[in-house]
Parts: C-alpha cells; structure tokens; sequence
C-alpha cells in the first residue's frame, strides 16, 4: 500500500465514523442519509465498472465478471436510492442482503487467502464473520418486528466497524511478489 | 531471466562472439546489474535517479498507481524488460485497450534493432545492457511492462508440458501468493502475484501473474492470455532460451564487427560444437543454473569468472569527481541507461500513448523536463558537433 492510499484509508474510516456516530445520535436524519450513502456508493460503482467493461474488460480472457458485477452494483445502487418512502422492514432486509452477501464474500475470499499462505486472512476472517453476524442481528429484528427502530443503530454500527477497519488496515504492512 | 542466463551465459555468449575474457566479463556485468539498478540503490552513490533500470520490492510497494507512477513504472519495465513489439499494432477497440496492448513484449520487434543500434560505438555497458533488454523479449515474450489487468491477467488454465517418452503430458499448475515462499518444481506449485481486478494494480505488472514461470530455462507450460481472444499459447522456455543465447551472438558479433543486425538471424553455427551441452543446462530441472553456466563460460575462455559482487563499483563512481563519474564503469551504465530509455519513451510517445510521459524533441524546445536527461543530451550535441567538425 503506498502512502497516499494509507492517508485515504485514514480519511475514509474517520469520515465513516463520523458518519455512524451521526446517524446514531439522530436515527430519523440518519434513515435517509444512510440510504442516499449506500445507493451513491453502489450506483457509483457500477458505473464505473461498466465503463471499464466496454473500454477494457470486454477484450480481456474472463471480462465478462466486470459486467456482471458492475451491472449488479448499479441496480442494486438504483434500487438503494428508491426506497426512502419504504416500510423500513424493506430497508432492513435490504441491509440483511447486503451484509450477508459482504460476510459471504469476505469469508471465501479470507479461506482463499489462508490456502495460498497469504497473512491478511485473519483480518478478513473477522469481517466476514462480523458482517454475518449483523446479517443475523437485521434478520432478527425483522422477524421480531422492531425494523424501524433498529435500523439506523444497525447501520451505523457497521459503518463504525467499516471505519474502524479502514483505518487498521491503513497501518498493516503489505507485500508482493514482484518479477524482473 | 534471472543471474544465471543474464550473468553467465552472457559471459558465455559474449565469448563465443569474439569478446575477450575481460570484455565479456563486462558485457555480462552490466546485462545482470540492470537487474539490480534501483533509485534505491542510486541513491546510495547519488547516480542519476533516472538511470534506474529496475524497481525493487520496497518500491513497487510505496509507487503510486496514478499516472504519474505509472509513467514511471513503464517507462522502467518497457524500456529494460518488456520491450514493446508492435507499438503501431491495431486492434479493435478502444485507445486506452490499445495502448496497453501495444505495449506486450515480443521478440525480434523493430524496437529491438533499435535496442541493438542504440548500443553500437557505445561501451561495453551499452552492449550488455542491450543484451539484458534482447534475452528478455524471449523470456518475457507476451507480457506487457505495464501494470494491466486486462493484458497481463491469467485464468486457472494453466498446464505444466512435462516430457514423457515422445510426447509431454500435462499437469495443472497450483499458484500460491506468498511473497516468502519459495516454487516447488516437483509438485508444481508456484508462487504469484494476487490477483486485484483494479487495472492498475502493481500486481498485474509484467509476469507477476504467471510467477516466476518465465524466468525458468526448463520451463513449458500452456495458458491463456488475457489479450489472446481464448487461444492457447505454448510457451516452449528451452528453445526461447536456445534462440536467445544464438541471438545475443549474432547482436554482438554485429556490436563488435560493426556488420549490420537483422532480427530474425541465430548464430547456430558458433554454438554447434556446444549443442548438447547448452541444451542439457536449458532443460535441466532446476531453480539456479548457475553453477553450469559458469562451469561452461570457464571452459570456454579458460578463465575463472568471478562471483556477481552487485557492490562491485560503487565506491569507484561514489568517490568520483563530477566531471570524472561518466568514465567510470557505472557513469557509462547509467548513459546507457537513461539512453535506452529515452529512445523506447519516445517511441511510445510518438505512437501516440502517453504511458510513458511525453517525449521532447531537443532541437525544436530546448532542454525541458527530467533533468537527469540533461547529461544524454548535452553528450549527444558534444557528439554531433565533434562529427561535424571531423
């Protein structure tokens, strides 16, 4: 990691933290900023992959993932920006999905690392579980009824999480293989 | 390529074209310190930070990927290790895919008579330094000197050909990322970079992605490029080793002589007498061929060959005057340098990418930009005004 993305990582976990306290301290403000955060992010990104799919990727042995991700990504990020007027509960199982997918993925992704030898896969190990276990904690809510109430606090503990990890992994020491 | 084709068998080569034992002790020297010219180690003897002809692990951690750092990154990998070979190549698609794609490496491209002519009434360091640049566009042949994704990725197709009677049979190659692990070539396990689907990840520069695979003389594997539209490649490591060593031959025949060079010409005669024997060592299963290389270059000259001292000529340019430093060894590696990469910087420039950063016509604006440059142009006007006036 070079040293203008360690000082980005820093600046993005102390503004998602700032964000999660603020959608902590006022949970009915922090509903639709929350919402207008995520469906940004994912709309953004999207984008983003698809024009790198049509200028680059479509050429490329295997390309085809970045459209489908990316396409993925924007819908999802569309989706995200049209369900402030929602029943909350849709939010919240909305947010269910998506740490659950993230856990997932992070799970996987932490196994494929520890099979390879690479160290980072206790860090990633964590997150997974911890976004699964968010993942349990929404679907929980869900099914008791109290969406509306925990939704905010739900999601502003994972952006605290998210925040707290950017920042630790801003001071991890990373390698590579290089080749000459 | 590692130090034993770079050091010794450069050794080998060089005396196999004509070049006594000293000369191609220095032919060899410079091929295999362009493995090991970093800005670190410039710094250590306050050299030109633009001669550097290589990044070390350090450094490619701390290099930012914007285009600034990737500027520097090709101009460094393309010019010294992945010499382009179509920079006028044309492919359907976009610029941005374009540019990338003219930048994978190949052999006998017109760059490399560039690489060879760049070196030709120049010292013993530009002839090594060209033959460093020339064995790699065949051990590195399909990789771009640029980080890219979509140029430099593989999938897990990716087969081992080990021979077995006639013919060879295939095993699946199991790559593992870890930077202190060493390949196992018994089991087929190998050690590569991560893969980051971000385009400019340090990560997808050159054959970070095929590990070390390329730089092994035993070596035979298939695999599918990323910029290859599915097609199989076969990549035959021996016989691109065996062209290589009869090509940097014939190149410095060409250097030494002064005859003209042509790509696609082998001296296979100088090396018949040694067929076998260069054979054997190239398909030899091993890690490190040096010991055979040397054993080789030592029967050849009939002299001993010393050990790679990377330290070697440090203190002789460090305690150098100013105006002595490019008649030392290193002063004359570091012009050879930043001249190689000044002419393969341009040439990407001026087929319309601007990976490399901009290239100025010294003649039309005056001296502008990288100021370690300054000294290759500054020589190169005392040489046209010293021609002139012979």
């Amino acid at each position: 990691m070079t040293k203008i993305q360690r000082i980005g990582n820093i600046l993005t976990g102390m503004m998602l933290i700032i964000i999660g306290i603020v959608i902590f301290v006022i949970p009915e403000s922090g509903y639709s900023f929350a919402i207008i955060i995520i469906g940004l992010t994912m709309t953004l990104t999207g984008l983003r992959l698809l024009i790198y799919y049509i200028s680059m990727a479509r050429h490329m042995v295997g390309g085809k993932i970045m459209l489908f991700i990316g396409i993925i990504a924007l819908d999802a990020g569309m989706v995200s920006l049209s369900l402030n007027n929602s029943p909350r509960r849709v939010m919240m199982v909305y947010l269910l999905g998506t740490y659950a997918f993230y856990g997932l993925v992070d799970v996987l992704r932490a196994n494929e690392a520890r099979q390879v030898g690479a160290q980072s896969w206790r860090l990633k190990m964590t997150m997974g579980l911890t976004n699964l276990a968010l993942a349990f904690l929404a679907g929980l809510f869900v099914i008791i009824g109290k969406a509306g109430s925990i939704f905010s606090f739900l999601y502003g503990a994972g952006l605290l999480y998210s925040g707290i990890l950017r920042i630790v992994s801003a001071f991890r020491r990373t390698s590579i293989v290089y080749i000459q | 390529m590692q130090k034993d084709f770079h050091y010794y068998a450069t050794y080998c080569a060089a005396c196999l074209s004509g070049y006594p034992h000293e000369e191609s002790l220095t032919i060899a020297y410079s091929a295999q310190f362009v493995d090991l010219c970093s800005r670190t180690l410039l710094s250590r003897i306050k050299g030109p930070e633009q001669a550097a002809t290589t990044q070390l692990k350090l450094e490619l951690m701390e290099v930012t990927t914007n285009i600034i750092g990737l500027q520097d990154i090709t101009r460094i990998w393309s010019s010294f290790h992945f010499l382009p070979y179509d920079l006028s190549a044309e492919k359907k698609s976009g610029r941005r895919y374009r540019n990338k794609y003219r930048l994978i490496c190949d052999v006998n491209g017109d760059l490399l008579v560039d690489t060879v002519e760049l070196a030709r009434g120049k010292s013993l360091q530009a002839a090594g330094l060209a033959m460093h640049v020339l064995a790699d566009t065949w051990a590195h042949r399909y990789f771009a000197g640029t980080p890219s994704l979509v140029i430099n990725n593989t999938t897990n197709y990716f087969y081992e050909l080990l021979p077995e009677g006639e013919g060879y049979r295939e095993r699946p190659i199991t790559f593992k990322h870890n930077p202190m692990g060493t390949d196992d070539i018994d089991h087929g396990i190998y050690i590569n970079s991560l893969y980051q689907y971000s385009e400019n990840s340090i990560m997808n520069l050159g054959h970070g992605r095929a590990g070390h695979l390329p730089d092994y003389s035993f070596m035979r594997y298939k695999y599918l490029p990323a910029w290859g539209g599915y097609a199989e490649i076969i990549k035959d490591n021996p016989s691109d080793y065996y062209h290589a060593f009869c090509q940097m031959i014939y190149a410095m025949k060409s250097l030494r002589t002064g005859s003209v060079f042509e790509k696609e010409i082998y001296d296979t005669e100088a090396v018949k007498p040694y067929e076998n024997r260069i054979h054997d060592i190239l398909e030899k299963r091993q890690l490190n061929a040096c010991e055979d290389w040397k054993a080789f270059g030592e029967d050849l000259s009939g002299m001993e060959i010393p050990d790679f001292d990377p330290d070697q000529y440090l203190q002789e340019y460090a305690e150098a005057e100013k105006d002595r430093k490019d008649d030392t060894f290193l002063g004359r590696f570091f012009l050879a340098a930043l001249a190689q990469k000044s002419m393969v910087s341009k040439k990407i420039f001026l087929s319309g990418s601007l990976l490399a950063g901009f290239s100025l016509n010294y003649a039309k604006v005056g001296f502008k930009g990288l100021k370690d440059f300054r000294k290759l142009a500054e020589k190169q006007i005392e040489k046209m005004k010293m021609t002139t006036k012979g």
